[in-house]
């Protein structure tokens, strides 16, 4: 390793044993008063049992029947265990791959230390929608996720939600969005990232980006683990580890959309949509960016609406640092940043209480100038959102 | 054909008897112009209501490198946020000139 005094091995930074307490922030907390923090990815306990009471007729019914299952004595039982987890069940032992819940109370807790200014709350259950084959019952499920989020999480200081979309569902998604787009605690559309097929560039979603350019709510789309055998757009029934499947899962799956949106003209089609993509990393940015430029030398005839090289759009998209991938030097993340040109589009996300989740420590280990770091921890954010400086 | 004037090379090329010059490197990686061939290309946007249509007929210079496509009459790339220096051309007397 280089003798530059930069040779600081970054350590990880284990979470506490109680992920909930969030003890970091304290750690932390001289360090940033005063400062803005947003922290653009965090998930609170929405298991299916909340949904309930926002779903009718046949749909209700269903739901009954799902809740009376009894899968791995989850609380409320829980899609994700249901239909991601069982292949690779238990394999980490005490530290079982399974999402931590947090409760409002939690959440509301963890804000009251009166560090971070906004938490943006994404799905956790919903975040294997792609992968229902039913449109329908698809799209019930998201507007019962919208609707129970609307109304147990409006009204708090400094919480803002991401509703979800089921792009399977085109029509009905575009409707989520005109419901809900004048609400002023909803701030943003999230699609997940797998299982939706065709990819997202497909002109059948476009009603989905028109909808939401026109009441200018940006897209974020979330990353979540390849997991189901033989879905779109990853195989991973290959490999025979669940690490092999998560570390590779988010990063891949979010190239995919974003070259599945560029490629398709929408960032021409709807020049003031703005996208972001979550918890995938960093590090391969970069790589998407100037691999689609240069094929784009041989290939731009087949993209004919594109006015610019593919990265001049992508440049353009914000993306969050969790899950930050383990730079060995304090000097690399600026050298990455620099590298996708993200100094204005990076934005500092946790992924709170998930057991993966980024501590602030994480971040603020690698050096960087002070007008960097705000941007990260918070200006880029509030543009991203349309929020207001709590500060 | 390809002129040099001082140290800048320039591609000319003659249109059924309409002149055009264009600097005559590729910006990407230098490949000499005035060896590309005229064609047309593929466009796609709210004037053909995002339907691919081919367009600009014999007035798309392609880069022999790695095929850039430029706009002959304005130096425009296809697809990217650059463009050529031009330059007019004078024919008096049967003779080409470049008007520097």
């Amino acid at each position: 390793m280089a003798d530059d005094g930069q040779s600081v091995i970054v350590q990880r930074v284990e979470p506490s044993s109680n992920p909930v307490q969030d003890e970091d922030l304290d750690q932390y907390g001289d360090e940033l008063a005063g400062l803005t923090i947003v922290d653009v990815d965090v998930h609170v306990d929405d298991t299916l049992m909340f949904m309930l009471d926002y779903m009718e007729g046949h749909f209700r019914k269903r739901m009954e029947t799902v809740l009376q299952a009894d899968f791995k004595g989850e609380p409320g039982n829980s899609l994700r265990n249901m239909i991601a987890h069982i292949a690779w069940l238990g394999s980490s032992y005490d530290k079982p791959p399974r999402a931590k819940l947090a409760t409002k109370e939690d959440l509301l807790a963890r804000m009251q230390k009166g560090i971070i200014d906004y938490s943006i709350l994404f799905p956790s259950e919903l975040l294997p929608i792609g992968y229902l084959p039913e449109p329908e019952w698809a799209a019930a499920l998201a507007a019962a996720y919208n609707q129970y989020m609307v109304d147990a999480y409006r009204n708090l200081d400094g919480v803002k939600i991401a509703i979800v979309v089921a792009p399977q569902h085109p029509e009905r998604a575009a409707q989520e969005i005109e419901s809900h787009a004048a609400h002023p605690d909803v701030v943003s559309v999230c699609i997940p990232d797998v299982g939706v097929n065709p990819p997202i560039g497909d002109e059948k979603y476009w009603p989905i980006f028109a909808a939401a350019a026109r009441h200018d709510l940006p897209i974020s789309f979330h990353g979540i683990e390849a997991l189901i055998h033989d879905n779109y757009p990853l195989r991973v029934a290959h490999f025979h580890t669940l690490m092999q499947v998560n570390s590779m899962g988010f990063p891949f799956t979010s190239m995919l959309q974003i070259m599945s949106v560029v490629c398709a003209g929408i960032p021409v089609r709807f020049p003031n949509l703005k996208f972001a993509i979550l918890e995938a990393g960093l590090t391969w940015m970069p790589f998407i960016m100037y691999r689609l430029d240069a094929a784009y030398l041989r290939y731009r005839t087949e993209l004919p609406a594109l006015e610019k090289k593919p990265s001049d759009y992508i440049r353009d998209w914000y993306i969050g640092t969790h899950e930050l991938e383990a730079l060995p030097r304090r000097g690399d993340l600026v050298k990455l940043i620099e590298l996708y040109q993200g100094q204005d589009t990076t934005m500092w996300a946790s992924d709170w209480p998930h057991l993966e989740r980024d501590l602030i420590a994480g971040f603020m280990r690698y050096e960087m100038e002070d007008t960097l770091r705000r941007k990260i921890l918070g200006e880029n954010a509030l543009r991203f959102f349309g929020l207001k400086p709590r500060k | 054909m390809e002129v040099k004037v001082g140290s800048v090379q320039i591609a000319v090329f003659n249109v059924d008897g309409d002149f055009f010059a264009l600097f005559g490197r590729c910006p990407h990686q230098s490949a000499p112009l005035s060896r590309g061939r005229l064609q047309g290309t593929v466009i796609c946007n709210a004037d053909t209501c995002w339907e691919t249509q081919w367009a600009h007929e014999g007035e798309v210079l392609v880069c022999p490198g790695h095929g850039m496509e430029y706009n002959i009459r304005s130096g425009k790339a296809f697809g990217y946020d650059l463009k050529l220096r031009t330059y007019e051309v004078a024919v008096e007397d049967g003779q080409v000139m470049l008007v520097m």
